[in-house]
């Protein structure tokens, strides 16, 4: 190689690791737009695509599979969005994936998610029409979140007052809440109930066993329920009756009770005048329960007589000790002595 | 007015030299011989000094942007972020300003010098066009070389960002690439890499402008290169502006 070529050869490899240098970086980027590489298109229909470009990336299941290449206006409410999908991951997706436009990310571009579908549809094909799902948008989000706090507000506000009025103690809650007393008396109750329980327990068990004994036929009732021949007795008894003319008899003895019934009311009728006469404070008796005059004068007899009988009383004992009369209590005494000597 | 005066003659000088450039590149014959020679001087001449400036840049620009990203938690973003950085603007702008500083200067220098000893007159005499051997293949390989250049200043500056990422984040090479790669669009490398072809063939103009017109007597030949560097340097700018203004409208950026 002579010295004139030299820096030509030079030359040409420089030119040709930048050539390298941008070959690599153009495939590179294009690998990642699927420039290169067998594509398909499919296309999918939205009514709105929240800021979706071409160019953002296609996600099957999170992993990018391609871009979208167009996003075209069909009419005011629908929006076509195509892309371009590597030929490999074909044949995972089915026909009834859906696809959706999320964000990459709080604050990154658009995508385009296709999710799986359901059931077992067939693979998909170049041209193919995907359903698509209109996510929630962050805004929607947002102003269904503020109606619910609106909701939070009013409701903890509402909160707020029954916490006070229970605090303050109005109602029944906080009754129940702060009043010992009831609590006592409601543990009362409850141990009552359970008594009362226990005794409607016994009384069944009472109740079962007479009503087992009546099935089986045994005292009074059951013998009224089951014993078919206490009703032909009873037959014969009312036949008997109505030959002896027990009838008639009783129909007399009926009158003969009226009769004293009437007099018996008129009789109560005077009784009732009297006692009418009495309270109005007729007669002496009348007087006597019912003037309140005479009745205070005839406690102040009384009275009298009391203070009467307390003098007499102190005179006698006076007496006892007069020398005149003196031997006559002594002899009284000892004759007392002897008797009770005597029985001993 | 004088300053606006002279701004609008040289503006106007220069449109001309392009005008005249363009008409010459596609005549024949071409002077390929001199062309490979001129790509290899600004190509390989210039990589190691772009190698190193790229590599400095990535890793400079993700340690210093690091921390601000890992306040917001997103250090998962760093590749795209440095990476789309590196692509879409460092590494063209970088690289265009290392190139307007070493060939605009040495183009500069060489024509002047060559003018100024009246070399190119001689070649008039000759019979060889001198637009044709000297200004056509310089700004021609200038143009060609550059896009080169820039992509290896992208790929080392990306390495080096790398490498940053890697001690300080434990990030894996095939993280940090599929990451990078997976946030590139040809919307990022397709305007950088057109731009450059502009930044060079702007680098290559006005080196060969300033030298072919450079002032008689020596003290010609500096200014003809230090004017070369400071217009090349203002020109990438400008270029670099209407370019991402332009490739807005093909792109959405």
């Amino acid at each position: 190689m002579s010295k004139d070529q030299s820096y030509i050869f030079r030359l040409g490899i420089f030119v040709t690791f930048a050539a390298i240098l941008l070959t690599a970086g153009v495939y590179l980027i294009g690998e990642n737009q699927n420039l290169f590489g067998s594509t398909f298109r499919i296309s999918s229909i939205f009514s709105n695509v929240s800021g979706l470009q071409p160019g953002n990336n296609v996600r099957f299941g999170g992993v990018n599979i391609g871009t979208v290449e167009k996003i075209l206006i069909v009419n005011d409410s629908t929006l076509r969005v195509e892309m371009k999908i590597d030929e490999s991951v074909k044949e995972h997706i089915k026909k009834d994936a859906i696809a959706s436009i999320g964000s990459d990310g709080l604050v990154g571009s658009m995508v385009v998610n296709i999710n799986y579908g359901k059931g077992n549809a067939p693979t998909i094909e170049n041209g193919d029409i995907l359903p698509s799902y209109s996510r929630l948008e962050t805004s929607d989000l947002l102003n269904t979140l503020g109606k619910t706090n609106e909701n939070i507000a009013i409701f903890s506000n509402d909160l707020l007052n029954i916490a006070e009025n229970i605090n303050k103690g109005k109602g029944m809650v906080s009754m129940l809440l702060y009043d010992s007393l009831l609590a006592i008396e409601f543990r009362q109750s409850i141990t009552n109930i359970k008594t009362t329980t226990a005794y409607l327990n016994e009384t069944g068990k009472q109740l079962k066993l007479i009503a087992d004994q009546i099935q089986t036929g045994d005292g009074l009732l059951g013998t009224l329920l089951k014993d078919t021949s206490i009703m032909s007795r009873v037959d014969g008894v009312v036949s008997r009756l109505e030959e002896s003319r027990f009838y008639d008899q009783l129909d007399s003895t009926m009158q003969n009770l009226q009769l004293a019934s009437s007099k018996i009311s008129g009789f109560s009728e005077e009784l009732n005048q009297l006692t009418l006469d009495l309270n109005d404070g007729k007669g002496t008796l009348g007087v006597i329960l019912k003037d309140s005059l005479l009745a205070e004068e005839f406690k102040q007899t009384l009275k009298n007589l009391n203070e009467g009988s307390v003098l007499l009383n102190e005179d006698l004992k006076a007496l006892r000790h007069n020398f005149l009369t003196k031997k006559y209590f002594k002899r009284l005494e000892k004759e007392a002595k002897k008797k009770e000597k005597a029985n001993n | 007015m004088n300053g606006l005066r002279t701004y609008f003659l040289e503006t106007g000088q220069l449109s001309l030299f392009a005008f005249r450039y363009f008409k010459e590149v596609f005549k024949m014959p071409f002077e390929t011989k001199e062309l490979l020679r001129q790509c290899f001087l600004i190509g390989n001449k210039s990589l190691f000094l772009v190698i190193v400036t790229g590599f400095i840049m990535g890793l400079v620009l993700t340690l210093q942007t690091r921390p601000t990203m890992m306040d917001f938690g997103a250090e998962a973003y760093m590749p795209s972020m440095v990476g789309i950085a590196i692509i879409r603007e460092i590494g063209p702008v970088i690289t265009a300003l290392i190139c307007a500083g070493k060939i605009g200067s040495s183009i500069g220098a060489e024509l002047g010098s060559m003018k100024v000893t009246e070399q190119i007159d001689a070649m008039e005499v000759s019979g060889t066009n001198p637009f044709k051997y000297l200004v056509v293949t310089r700004i021609s390989a200038a143009t060609l070389m550059l896009p080169v250049l820039v992509i290896f200043a992208d790929a080392i500056a990306l390495l080096g960002s790398f490498l940053v990422e890697n001690v300080k984040g434990h990030v894996s090479f095939q993280l940090y690439f599929g990451v990078l790669f997976e946030h590139l669009e040809f919307s990022d490398l397709n305007p950088s890499v057109i731009k450059s072809f502009f930044f060079g063939f702007v680098i290559g103009l006005v080196g060969c402008y300033k030298g072919y017109n450079s002032k008689k007597g020596t003290s010609g030949v500096g200014l003809a290169a230090n004017s070369a560097v400071v217009m090349a340097s203002m020109l990438v700018f400008i270029v670099d502006f209407i370019a991402v203004l332009i490739s807005d409208i093909f792109y959405n950026l």
